[in-house]
């Protein structure tokens, strides 16, 4: 058995039977320390594999069907390290929720029986070698992720899950459409077996595809995973399913999910480029990127609602990445890893400790978080802190990636695009910033007795907002080659 | 059956998938959505038999049998049992006027099938229409949903563009590998008893299946 083997064997069997007895055993804390426990071996076995992807290089097993390279690890790495955070923040975060009535004992089962599976099905999506199977672990992630987005069974969270389910699921019919487009389009080179759907067969012949099948392949799977990844206009669902869900779910659906599905669409995109040329793809991703910065704005300068807000935040940054994918080079590309990486990091910051604020002040409203600073300063720290790392500054990773962004852009002679683009990000940096910052340091309207934020949910939150400023300042040599790595995977 | 028998049986069945596809977009009764998606899924299943007689492969029989048994049957009858528990008689409201939404579906489906016919879009089998087929059946299930705030059509749209994958699957590639097959199948499946469940509570919260209720979050 191979390394990679192992560890894939090591994540299966601590998520599934752990989702499987936090299902039917009784519910109690030990529900949450089974999860933390799985979620933690998951962690400790993509670290190994980390470690051996970036001495060895990429590696397969079970014959062929898990590729491990460096792309897929930085991607696994973010499941398994936000899943665990994500985890560690329900604790508080569900005993506030059944405190006060929101869930009951079996609704808090169901709830880490679904994380786990979630997990699961992300963890499956950034290793899967078989284009196939990685399109069924996408699905999966949607439906396992829906019942989480309704577990409150509510009306609005009920109109969330129905959208985001059928959203979701139409569009990656049209993914589907376009991996099998792929098949086809690699049938006369590799014949009808197996093989030709594994990612890494395609690669080696990319070259020979048709061009004319694969651009079909590719506007296909850019508009389904497009929008499982929240590209505008395709993003609709988004939104409300990120603010329905339960403030770790919501961390873990803006932070990790969207990355999951974004990786599906670069790597098609990579055979595209190799098989169509001509900045086909740059042109489609640099496209979208800059429609998804443009329609997000607006949403982000009106909106009233806190994880709304978060939510559309979302959309503009994977704009940004497909921006920064799309613009290519060596710098650009990098800037698009860093941007993956920094933005999950920073989104799941701003999400669990939204969800502290909206237990603490019971309102998701903002102009009803007046005077955040004054009443809750240590979540409230952490919270500005993560916007004004989300709006691109200085000392954090966002501000990196932005700035690669730009300067690769000028390297590669698309510096107008990159300039465009740059300038609705500064305009929704803005506004957050008026926002959020201004929301928070405002004086209080009235007196206000918030509740109690716990230390776990406070550490939770400044734990990945930390990591960030670390990786923008002095990221070890180790994690820069592996990033370098990852993007020279996306750059085919 | 000769090649060219083949080729012209593939190509009627898949222009009458296409046909349902576009009575799918004009009918306004939930039992019909569901008898026409059925239909299509029927034809498909035809076309999968088909195939897998002229090439021998097993797995295109299983494959075949699969989307009998899952789309043509299991699906619509879930569907169906939504529609008797729910006694969904009302009519699906649709946003633009009918014979605009017709037009327009025959308009897609004509337009689609010209731009998509000819080399490389030929498939193996020779069948000129099917790939073409495929692309304007996904076009026409998305315009039933889009246009039809219902639940049934909603989930009979999202099962035309299903077909309309699954036909481009088999004529253009024989099909993907079995397992893959069945691991799609299966989140096909799962996804639709999700939306049944939705349905269900959505029936429950407000006494019929349309999804005009589902309009409050925005902005």
């Amino acid at each position: 058995m191979t390394l990679a083997e192992a560890c894939c064997i090591a994540v299966v069997a601590a998520l599934l039977p752990g989702a499987a007895a936090a299902l039917v055993l009784p519910f109690s804390r030990a529900t949450w320390a089974i999860a933390a426990t799985a979620g933690g071996v998951c962690l400790a076995a993509t670290a190994v594999l980390t470690v051996d992807v970036s001495r060895n290089g990429p590696s397969l097993g079970f014959g062929d069907w898990v590729y491990v390279d460096a792309l897929g690890i930085v991607v696994a790495d973010l499941v398994a390290g936000i899943g665990l955070l994500a985890i560690v923040n329900s604790l508080p975060y569900i005993e506030h929720e059944l405190g006060h009535g929101d869930l009951n004992h079996a609704k808090a089962r169901h709830y880490y029986a679904l994380v786990l599976a979630f997990l699961a099905t992300m963890f499956a999506v950034p290793l899967l070698n078989n284009l196939g199977a990685m399109w069924i672990a996408i699905e999966a992630t949607t439906i396992v992720s829906a019942l989480l987005v309704s577990i409150h069974r509510d009306r609005p969270g009920l109109e969330a899950a129905w959208k985001y389910l059928i959203i979701g699921s139409v569009g990656i019919a049209f993914a589907l459409f376009g991996t099998m487009m792929t098949f086809y389009a690699a049938e006369p080179i590799l014949g009808d077996s197996g093989d030709a759907l594994n990612w890494t067969t395609l690669h080696s012949v990319a070259r020979q595809l048709n061009p004319d099948v694969m651009r079909l392949a590719f506007v296909f799977v850019l508009i389904g995973y497009g929008t499982k990844a929240g590209l505008a206009p395709m993003h609709t669902w988004l939104p409300d399913a990120h603010s329905q869900a339960p403030s770790p779910v919501s961390g873990l659906l803006s932070g990790v999910l969207l990355k999951c599905a974004m990786v599906a669409l670069l790597r098609i995109g990579v055979l595209t480029d190799l098989s169509v040329g001509g900045g086909f793809r740059d042109n489609a991703l640099m496209t979208f990127g800059i429609m998804s910065i443009a329609v997000a704005l607006p949403f982000i300068i009106v909106q009233g609602d806190l994880k709304r807000l978060l939510a559309y935040s979302s959309v503009e940054n994977i704009g940004i990445i497909a921006l920064a994918a799309g613009i290519g080079g060596p710098i650009a590309t990098y800037a698009a890893v860093l941007h993956i990486v920094a933005h999950s990091l920073t989104k799941s910051s701003l999400f669990f400790s939204a969800g502290s604020i909206v237990h603490a002040y019971g309102t998701r409203r903002l102009h009803r978080l007046r005077g955040l600073v004054r009443t809750t300063p240590g979540i409230a720290a952490v919270f500005v802190g993560a916007i004004i790392a989300v709006s691109g500054f200085p000392p954090f990773a966002l501000f990196v990636s932005e700035y690669g962004l730009v300067s690769g852009a000028f390297a590669v002679d698309r510096g107008a695009v990159a300039v465009a683009g740059m300038a609705l990000v500064a305009l929704a940096a803005a506004a957050l910033l008026f926002q959020v910052v201004g929301t928070a340091f405002a004086e209080q309207d009235r007196k206000r007795q918030p509740g109690r934020i716990r230390s776990l949910a406070l550490a939770t939150a400044a734990l990945p907002l930390l990591l960030t400023i670390w990786i923008a300042f002095a990221p070890p040599p180790a994690v820069r080659d592996l990033l370098r790595d990852a993007a020279a995977v996306m750059e085919g | 059956m000769s090649a060219t028998n083949l080729a012209d049986t593939i190509n009627a069945l898949s222009i009458g998938m296409v046909v349902v596809g576009v009575a799918l977009v004009w009918t306004r009764w939930p039992r019909h959505a569901v008898a026409l998606v059925a239909t299509q899924s029927l034809l498909l299943g035809v076309v999968g038999l088909v195939v897998a007689g002229h090439t021998h492969r097993a797995h295109l029989f299983v494959g075949a049998g699969l989307v009998l048994g899952v789309k043509a049957l299991a699906l619509p009858a879930l569907i169906a049992i939504l529609i008797a528990r729910a006694r969904a008689t009302e009519e699906m409201p649709s946003a633009v006027p009918r014979a605009l939404g017709l037009a327009a579906a025959v308009l897609l489906s004509l337009v689609t099938i010209e731009t998509f016919s000819g080399d490389p879009f030929v498939t193996p089998l020779n069948a000129t229409r099917a790939l073409p087929a495929a692309v304007a059946l996904m076009l026409l299930g998305l315009q039933t949903m889009v246009t039809r705030h219902h639940v049934v059509a909603q989930i009979t749209g999202f099962l035309a563009i299903e077909n309309g994958m699954a036909l481009a699957a088999l004529t253009a590639t024989y099909g993907m590998p079995l397992i893959i097959e069945f691991g799609v199948l299966l989140d096909l499946l799962l996804a639709v008893i999700v939306a049944f469940v939705y349905s269900r509570r959505i029936h429950e919260m407000h006494g019929d299946l349309l999804t005009k209720v589902l309009r409050e979050l925005r902005g």
